[in-house]
């Protein structure tokens, strides 16, 4: 790409986005830019995700796509900003994980039903990964659970948010394990203020996802992954006799459920296509996003009522323990 | 490959063959970064966010230096409507509002934008020499800050705000304890348990930062500049302000002292994750109006507190880096953004990175060097346009910055309930200064009062419980902070006593 052309662009994109209220210019879907609004700040794993779809999405649609980061509330407020909004027509769609789509429900009173969601595409999953710091030595899972049990209130968990995609995890290993109240949770706003707890050795151990952990390097040992393979030397949640219903977050599109069939089918088409785009491909690739857990909207729209059903036990479970 | 040889390899690099390239993508973020910072409601972060993905496809010698630009260009963009028309984009240009648009007023707007440009570049250049040079010991210091020392930072930020603005000390904290209120409403950082939001949903999510800063501060501005019926925005329409009144060498060499102080504070400041350009602005200009032999001058058009708190602002910049490139972790929203294209572009921050591509993280902070020498001479060129903007009749000028009030506030998350938000808060504004309180700190209060709360809550986790015995002895960095805290407040509160007596005498 010359100098010209990226100016060109950038001038393009500016554009662009500060005139994503343009007036149609043709007819037949989608007739103008693609909204997706992220119920979080920019910056985040989400946000690189959909920047990385986004800047593809314009071959794939025939129009450009603009990423919206709209955070706060612990992703409410941008939840809340799709489904109030009166475009149905999927110019106007949801990037959110599936936390906040089938858990949150059942932890606090919404305003939205996500029902009224429907899905577009899973754009990939992350496994969860336990791991403790090194530097206390503990080696496996029950390692950690024994060295709790000696010390019961001193050992302590760094989760990224109340209720969010690494507490709850973290919750319900311990519960299992029958040491939930024996452990300081340390909250933190997001993968990075955890990350420099993890560092610093503030935290004990922590849950987070493989790039996360990649980064961290010799410091942490992996006690536990979720899903089907085993990573950084450490066995399954399901070799490890924890439930398989939590271990992923999985990163969904959204659109309204009232959105016509034939834009809906337009959307999956072009998401079943973006598997093949090679500078997506490039960009998921940088990022340490696996892009093989990839599935169509039809398929994973049958995994959300099971989700919430176990969801709610498991939240009831936690607000009662 | 050592530190030193990494250096000359990303000499190397940024002077090779793509120089040319380098320099050019550098000039047009500035640019663009300066454009998009100098519109109210439009942030750094999303200058940066929106332009992102133009980097993708660039080299990454290229590319991180855009992006670089955008980020250094946006924040001196965000003191441009903040001198002119009092209208702060961030809390990191709220106290640039105290002495900008009184200079604007006084015909002086092009030689604040002068001196917030100098000022900005200066702070940015020693800052980043600084993170060259002391990469590893930066790095260092990054690590000693946890919740328990962040949280006792922002207590002792609290109260220099407090005792820094116009005004009696106990009225600014009365503003710092109603900001701090304004800042409990909605969902509380950790956790999902919201409060006073008395059912109406809107505010669950807390009140946003942009509709809040524009009421309180440009609102009154507007309602002001009615009630005194001038025929223009500046009191004086003899002045020509395209040919008088520009910044002078004496008036650098006046500032010189208070940009050194300001740099230093911003450098230290931009070590500890999570603080950032906002106290470093108010450190700055606190530190300023407390050394000054004139201290009565500042909020009424003193050239020293543009330069205190821009310089400030802009020194947080390069050692803000630091964490990120040599821990992968993000101070702030900017470097998280810096992060994401970093990892984008095949690079992981994080110890690895130095060893492995060494030459290519010092490139980076080599280009952020050159960055700071291009936009002296950008925002040189540009500053004649913008200066011209407040020349214009105010039977323009006022209903285009209400225009602006009113787009600002919502244009990015286009939530019509921000307008709301923006009349409550202009028209607080605009009563509170009647009353004659600042509402300056009351606006910091609100910034800080989250991830004070979230800092605190993260040390009582941390400590189990027993945060004074922790605090005694395992985090003696907090506890320095803490001690500090009331001798600098008593320290300042008879300083202001001073300053009041002394101009009650007129002396």
């Amino acid at each position: 790409m010359n100098l010209r052309n990226i100016t060109t662009t950038a001038l393009g994109a500016v554009v662009a986005v500060t005139m994503t209220a343009g007036v149609a210019l043709a007819q037949g879907f989608p007739s103008k830019p693609v909204e997706v609004i992220l119920p979080m700040g920019a910056g985040g794993s989400h946000d690189l995700t959909g920047r990385a779809f986004s800047s593809v999405m314009a071959d794939l649609l025939g129009q450009p796509m603009i990423i919206r980061p709209t955070p706060g509330g612990g992703g409410v407020v941008g939840q809340e900003a799709f489904a109030s909004n009166t475009d149905h027509s999927g110019h106007v769609l949801l990037y959110s994980h599936n936390f906040f789509d089938q858990m949150q429900k059942h932890a606090t009173d919404l305003p939205y039903d996500t029902d009224d969601f429907v899905t577009v595409a899973r754009i990939n999953f992350a496994p969860h990964v336990l791991f403790s710091q090194s530097s206390r030595g503990w080696t496996s899972l029950d390692e950690l659970i024994a060295a709790i049990e000696a010390a019961p209130g001193t050992i302590k968990f760094g989760h990224s948010g109340q209720f969010g995609a690494t507490h709850v995890p973290g919750a319900r290993i311990l519960q299992e394990r029958g040491v939930l109240d024996k452990v300081e949770f340390v909250g933190f706003q997001g993968g990075g203020p955890l990350s420099q707890a993890i560092v610093t050795g503030e935290v004990d151990f922590a849950i987070m996802f493989p790039a996360n952990v990649n980064r961290f390097g010799d410091q942490v040992t992996a006690l536990g992954v979720g899903g089907p393979e085993s990573l950084f030397g450490a066995p399954t949640f399901s070799e490890l006799g924890l439930s398989e219903d939590l271990g992923f977050m999985m990163r969904v599109v959204f659109a309204h459920k009232d959105i016509p069939a034939a834009n809906l089918a337009t959307l999956r088409e072009a998401f079943g296509a973006l598997n093949d785009n090679r500078t997506y491909q490039r960009l998921m690739s940088n990022l340490q996003e696996d892009i093989s857990s990839y599935q169509d909207g039809t398929d994973y729209e049958v995994l959300r009522g099971p989700q919430s059903a176990a969801f709610k036990s498991l939240v009831e479970a936690l607000v009662g323990g | 490959m050592d530190l030193f040889g990494s250096f000359t390899s990303g000499l190397g690099l940024v002077f090779g063959d793509e120089v040319i390239r380098i320099f050019a993508m550098i000039a047009i973020g500035l640019f663009f970064g300066m454009l998009v910072g100098s519109l109210p409601g439009f942030t750094t972060i999303m200058a940066m966010a929106i332009l992102l993905p133009f980097s993708f496809n660039m080299d990454p010698l290229i590319g991180l230096p855009f992006l670089i630009g955008i980020y250094k260009g946006g924040i001196y963009g965000g003191s441009i409507p903040a001198i002119l028309i009092s209208m702060p984009g961030t809390g990191a240009a709220v106290a640039t509002t105290f002495d900008g648009p009184a200079l604007t007023k006084q015909g002086k707007a092009r030689k604040a934008l002068e001196m917030g440009l100098a000022a900005s570049v200066f702070g940015d250049f020693i800052s980043d020499i600084v993170t060259i040079v002391m990469i590893a010991p930066i790095a260092y210091i990054a690590l000693q800050f946890g919740p328990p020392e962040l949280m006792s930072v922002l207590i002792l930020s609290l109260v220099v705000i407090a005792s820094t603005t116009n005004g009696l000390f106990i009225k600014s904290l009365i503003m710092v304890f109603i900001g701090i209120g304004f800042a409990m409403i909605g969902t509380a950082p950790i956790g999902l348990i919201t409060r006073f939001t008395f059912g109406w949903f809107p505010l669950t999510g807390g009140i946003p930062i942009l509709p809040m800063l524009i009421g309180l501060f440009a609102v009154p501005e507007i309602f002001s500049a009615v009630e005194k019926r001038a025929a223009s925005y500046i009191r004086d329409k003899s002045i020509d302000i395209r040919n008088t009144e520009r910044l002078t060498r004496a008036d650098l060499r006046r500032c010189f002292k208070t940009m050194c102080r300001s740099t230093m504070i911003g450098t230290w400041i931009g070590m500890v994750p999570g603080v950032g350009q906002v106290v470093a602005a108010f450190m700055g200009y606190a530190a300023a109006k407390n050394a000054s032999d004139h201290p009565e001058t500042f909020g009424h058009g003193e050239l020293e507190g543009i330069a205190a708190a821009e310089t400030a602002n802009n020194a947080v910049n390069g050692p803000t880096m630091v964490p990120m490139l040599t821990l992968g972790i993000p101070g702030d929203n900017v470097t998280a953004i810096l992060l994401g294209a970093f990892m984008i572009q095949g690079l992981t921050p994080g110890p690895e990175l130095m060893i492995e591509s060494g030459p290519m993280v010092y490139a980076v902070l080599i280009s952020m060097v050159i960055a700071n020498v291009l936009f002296l001479g950008i925002g040189w060129a540009t500053i004649p346009m913008f200066a011209r903007l407040v020349t214009i009749r105010k039977s323009i000028l006022l209903p285009l910055t209400i225009i602006f009030a009113f787009a600002g506030s919502m244009v990015f998350h286009n939530q019509p309930f921000e307008i709301i938000y923006l009349i409550f808060f202009g028209v607080l504004g605009y009563i509170l200064r009647k009353l004659r309180f600042d509402v300056a700190p009351l606006a910091m209060a609100f910034i800080l009062a989250r991830p004070l709360e979230e800092a605190f809550s993260q040390t009582l986790a941390l400590s189990s419980g027993e945060m004074v015995p922790y605090l005694l002895t395992s985090r003696p960095i907090a506890l320095a902070f803490l001690i500090a805290t009331p001798l600098i407040a008593y320290f300042l509160w008879r300083r202001s006593v001073k300053l009041r007596r002394r101009m009650a005498e007129g002396t």
